[in-house]
């Protein structure tokens, strides 16, 4: 049944694209006129993809998107980066690279289908062999310093999926119990799925045979770069691959291979516009509609600002604080405004770590009283004011409205400030009252919350405005902040008490995709459960655990959502952490000629941050 | 073309270490030091026990050849015996530098202690550089995490999550597995034998590279301040000087000070807040966006220059005044001194007076302070161009130390090191030049 459905709908999609074929009068940019190059109806599939979404209008081409980088990475990665499949906006996923997909009816065998004709950057045809030997030789091998990702894994067994080449076009990944979701966790895990075989297969050879000479050789041909060892241009050219001067990818922009424009650690870079990109718009016109992305790199965020509103920089996401000098500036700049999915404002998260060495301070944290009277003894009212200067309001640990497991009940639990009731609940938590104004632990022991803090992150601002209300609630506080490495180190060693403005907030778009804040042993920086995992965790966090562990084996849709609605439920019932205001939204400042941006989507990591704003459908009209 | 190089690059050292050699013994003959039954024993007392060395470390070459901190050391003392003294041509260069030092020592017995002082100086660069590289080393590992912490770190900002297990991959692919002190020797131990400061694990490249990359602009820059530094402060300073009380040395000082009790960072920020207001554009960098794209042209100039002028008056003003105040009190002590009435009452013109006696002697603190200059031409004003982001060395050392880009930051610093060695050298020879009192004194 499920085979002759996937048949009906391509059949359907094959349909569908008739007219567009029939038409067949595929346009380009005027930047390609003049370069040698087969026509533009070659250079395409034979089914582009048609980017039709209805907030689009028919762009022109030409122009440049300017931006600034202190980073070059993901920030240069995400936007232009092209899955099998990617994320539409309402967190279901549909083909990309991949023209579509079928299952077989107990979910082991799940078949990709290509785009027929596609075409790598460099021209080269781009066939399910650029897949296969992606997974077999370097996944397998772990090239990539990546390895197996655990989409790729049983959910049962752990063992890797077998991945098999049909024919040109179609391949198969099978696994040997069911994979109910693997479409959508390929695209939070792994995305991309493919690498240009013809241009890696000598270097990854060689890599797996050890010999470094060879591999270093190889990549110095391909990329121009002098790697130190094999591993590390593995990493680099595998993984970081847009970043690299003469790597075909299937992504709309390719970092150039002139010099001085080629180096993503140099003070100047530019992608160009990749002329065999596979996506046309409703008028047949192929994207992307800009012809390059230029880039220069400055030092920190601040300068980002300057260059954004002296109009040399075209987009960047703001801090809200900057955006009454954003409408001041003498450049014409839109603001947009993304939702954004944590669980209240990062910035006054304040996280006990549940997993504590420390028996006493194991105890208080994991008892919810505790962490009930902590967040009732604070004034969020007049935190919020004071934090975001009146642009956020006060808010809890919670899910944001719209999203899943959002109830009006949790986002206001336990917000009302009630200093004498929190007392009573310290006491409740076996706390006695000092001498000294201060709460004691029942045996006399002094009882100080040691909270942490990254510096320069703000949290010491945010410090100041709590410190006061758990004094006068009788909790005796200290604060300390240091850099960013150094409380990776202490998370990873268990050693961080009490942080606030944690590295890893909590909240994420979907507890069941991105578990690793809200789902203990998922990451390796995540102050509330620190490094709490199956074996050492008890009660409802155990449950917790287990609840998200039936996922992986659970196929019907109606257990999985009821699945996690639980683990929700869980996270509302014991409010394991705290956050004193709501969160706050994304803004992008966005120079008014650029067109095409859309308003009002979601900034999360498995969407790409700005990459589900589909940046080969800008265009630039002065 | 190419050939004839090759040809002169082998045969003239040997030619050159030939004729010092038979001019250092003709030098030697005519001071009456050659006493050729004391260089027999001499040789015979060096070479003999330095041919078992080499022996013995020739034979521990192949023996030792772990990552261990006794292989390491046994490598790095195997490489500086057959890859810098017993090898062609380093080893003749070497031999011949010393061979044109012992003769024009032989030459010169005026200047003994001269040679003395500067050999002993020259001497004292290897327990120090062996120090301060050490000691660079451990202070940068010092803080608690490395590398992979703070890489992790910055990708799980944007999103990239690692497992436990492969951030111990990435510890073992970067080496950091090792304990710092093995990690110190490995990198001494590529640095002698094969020239390798190692590689910046934030670049991905051999540090070298990176040094270079920003080489030129950062020489560029530094140089034009320092230029500007002394051709704006020296005539000031005089000025002032010869004009005390009057009104232009009340103003000039007014904006020396200004310069140096303004933070160089604020004034930046000032100066392009103010930039910003006038003209709507940040000048932000040396260079335009479109002088990156197109690289540099005519029309470009005029912008340049404009762009140029920002660090040159944030960063050039800050060291101005001490200079001028400095040049403003030496001249003010010289034109009290005898010697000034003598030769005004002899006749002498003001200028002769001003600029062949008094500026003499008033330089000799400026120029011991050329010393620290070395060093701040190749990495100083780090905040400043953090703020101007200015593509210069300063803001990678930083970001080097912050991260703990070991190798990156450990060349950087060791460089600067050395830079400070010389620059102290070498404003001593020059103090020494300039002023025959302290040849005087030397001499004792």
């Amino acid at each position: 049944m499920k085979k002759l459905i996937s048949l009906a709908l391509a059949l359907l999609m094959v349909l569908s694209m008739i007219p567009a074929s029939a038409e067949a009068a595929y346009t380009q940019a005027p930047m390609l006129d003049g370069m040698d190059l087969p026509p533009v109806a070659e250079r395409l599939p034979l089914e582009p993809m048609v980017e039709d979404a209805p907030y689009l209008t028919i762009g022109t081409y030409g122009g440049e998107l300017r931006r600034a980088a202190n980073s070059g990475n993901w920030y240069n990665g995400k936007p232009i980066e092209e899955g099998l499949f990617r994320f539409k906006t309402d967190g279901t996923v549909e083909p990309n690279v991949a023209k579509g997909y079928s299952v077989n009816e107990d979910y082991t065998v799940w078949t990709i289908y290509l785009r027929e004709g596609m075409k790598w950057s460099d021209g080269a045809p781009f066939t399910a062999e650029d897949c296969v030997w992606f997974y077999n030789a370097v996944c397998m091998n772990k090239v990539d310093s990546k390895g197996i990702r655990a989409c790729h894994k049983d959910a049962v067994t752990g063992n890797p999926a077998k991945v098999e080449k049909v024919d040109d076009y179609t391949f198969t990944v099978t696994f040997e119990n069911p994979k109910y979701t693997f479409p959508v966790d390929l695209t939070v895990d792994l995305k991309w799925h493919y690498a240009p075989k013809h241009i890696f297969e000598k270097f990854v050879q060689a890599v797996i045979d050890g010999d470094t000479e060879t591999a270093l050789a190889e990549a110095k041909a391909i990329c121009g770069v002098d790697f130190s060892d094999a591993g590390k241009a593995g990493k680099e050219m595998l993984y970081y691959f847009w970043n690299y001067a003469g790597i075909p990818t299937l992504n709309p922009y390719v970092l150039s291979t002139e010099p001085g424009k080629n180096n993503v650690k140099g003070e100047y870079y530019e992608y160009v516009r990749n002329p065999y990109y596979w996506k046309v718009d409703a008028a047949g016109q192929q994207l992307p509609y800009i012809d390059k992305i230029v880039c220069v790199t400055v030092s920190n965020a601040d300068q980002q600002l300057m260059l954004l509103l002296d109009g040399t920089v075209d987009f960047d996401t703001v801090a809200m604080e900057a955006i009454p000098t954003i409408k001041e500036s003498q450049t014409a700049i839109n603001i947009y405004q993304w939702a954004t999915t944590g669980w209240g404002d990062t910035g006054t998260q304040l996280h006990f770590n549940l997993n504590i060495a420390d028996p006493h301070l194991n105890a208080l944290f994991n008892n919810k009283d505790f962490r009930h009277g902590m967040s009732i003894c604070v004034d969020r009212e007049e935190v919020a004011g004071l934090y975001s200067g009146g642009w956020c309001s006060p808010g809890q640990a919670a899910p944001q409205p719209g999203a899943l497991g959002y109830s009006e009940e949790w986002a206001t639990q336990w917000t009302e400030y009630d200093v004498a009731k929190a007392k009573e609940l310290f006491e409740a938590a076996g706390l006695v009252m000092g001498d000294d104004g201060f709460y004691n632990f029942a045996d006399g022991t002094d009882l100080v919350i040691n909270i942490v803090a990254v510096a320069d992150s703000g949290a010491a601002d945010t410090y100041k405005i709590l410190e006061p209300y758990f004094r006068a609630a009788g909790i005796k506080c200290t604060f300390k902040d240091s850099d960013r490495a150094n409380i990776d180190n202490d998370l990873m060693a268990n050693a961080v008490e009490v942080m606030l403005f944690p590295v890893t907030g909590i909240g994420d778009i979907s507890i069941a995709l991105k578990p690793n804040s809200m789902i203990p042993g998922k990451a390796t920086n995540v102050a509330w459960y620190g490094t709490m995992d199956k074996t050492t965790a008890t009660g409802d966090l155990l449950k917790l655990i287990e609840l998200y562990d039936e996922l992986a084996t659970t196929g019907d849709p109606a257990r999985r959502a009821e699945i996690e609605l639980q683990m929700l439920q869980l996270h509302q019932d014991n409010q394991w952490t705290l956050a004193y205001v709501q969160a706050d939204l994304c803004y992008f400042a966005v120079n008014a000629r650029i067109k095409n941006f859309p308003d009002q989507l979601v900034f999360s990591d498995i969407y790409r941050d700005a990459g589900i704003a589909h940046c080969q459908c800008w265009y630039i009209q002065e | 073309m190419g050939s004839v190089l090759h040809w002169a690059w082998i045969l003239l050292p040997i030619a050159y270490a030939v004729v010092m050699t038979v001019r250092l013994v003709s030098a030697a003959r005519q001071a009456g030091k050659l006493d050729l039954k004391k260089v027999g024993q001499r040789l015979l007392l060096i070479v003999l026990p330095a041919a078992a060395i080499c022996l013995a470390l020739y034979f521990l070459k192949g023996v030792f050849t772990g990552n261990d901190i006794i292989s390491s050391i046994v490598q790095i003392l195997a490489a500086i015996v057959f890859k810098w003294i017993l090898s062609y041509p380093l080893g003749v260069v070497i031999y011949a530098i010393w061979a044109t030092v012992a003769y024009l020592h032989l030459r010169h017995p005026q200047y003994d202690d001269m040679f003395r002082y500067i050999g002993k100086r020259l001497l004292m660069f290897i327990p120090t550089i062996i120090i301060i590289s050490f000691l660079v080393f451990f202070i940068i590992q010092l803080p608690p995490g490395d590398y992979v912490t703070s890489y992790v770190a910055a990708m799980a900002a944007e999103g990239e999550i690692f497992t436990v297990e492969q951030i111990e991959d990435l510890r073992v692919e970067y080496g950091l597995d090792d304990p710092w002190f093995v990690q110190y020797f490995n990198w001494v131990k590529d640095i002698v034998t094969e020239g390798d400061f190692g590689y910046s694990f934030e670049y991905g490249r051999d540090v070298w590279s990176v040094i270079m990359d920003r080489l030129y602009l950062t020489l560029a820059v530094s140089l034009i301040i320092l230029l500007f530094q002394y051709g704006v402060s020296l005539p000031i300073g005089i000025y002032c000087a010869n004009h005390q009380y009057s009104a232009g040395d009340y103003i000039w000082s007014f904006f020396g000070f200004i310069g140096t009790a303004t933070p160089n960072f604020l004034l930046a920020i000032i100066i392009m807040y103010y930039i910003y207001m006038t003209t709507g554009n940040v000048y932000l960098g040396l260079f335009s966006t479109e002088m990156l794209q197109n690289g540099m042209r005519w029309e470009y100039v005029p912008e340049f220059l404009g762009r140029c002028a920002i660090p040159l008056i944030v960063i050039g003003t800050s060291g101005t005044c001490g200079i001028i105040r400095t040049v403003r009190a030496q001249m003010l002590d010289e034109q009290a001194r005898q010697y000034t009435l003598c030769a005004r009452a002899k006749g002498c013109s003001e200028a002769t007076i001003t600029y062949k006696y008094c500026l003499r002697a008033a330089l000799n603190p400026v120029v011991s302070g050329l010393a620290g200059s070395l060093r701040t031409i190749f990495s100083g004003s780090t905040v400043s161009a953090i703020v101007m982001n200015l593509a210069i060395q300063g803001p990678v050392l930083l970001a080097a130390l912050k991260s703990q880009d070991m190798y990156l930051a450990g060349t950087t610093v060791l460089i600067q090191a050395v830079l400070v060695l010389v620059g102290t050298l070498l404003s001593d020879i020059a103090l020494a030049w300039l002023d025959p009192r302290i040849r005087f004194a030397e001499r004792g």
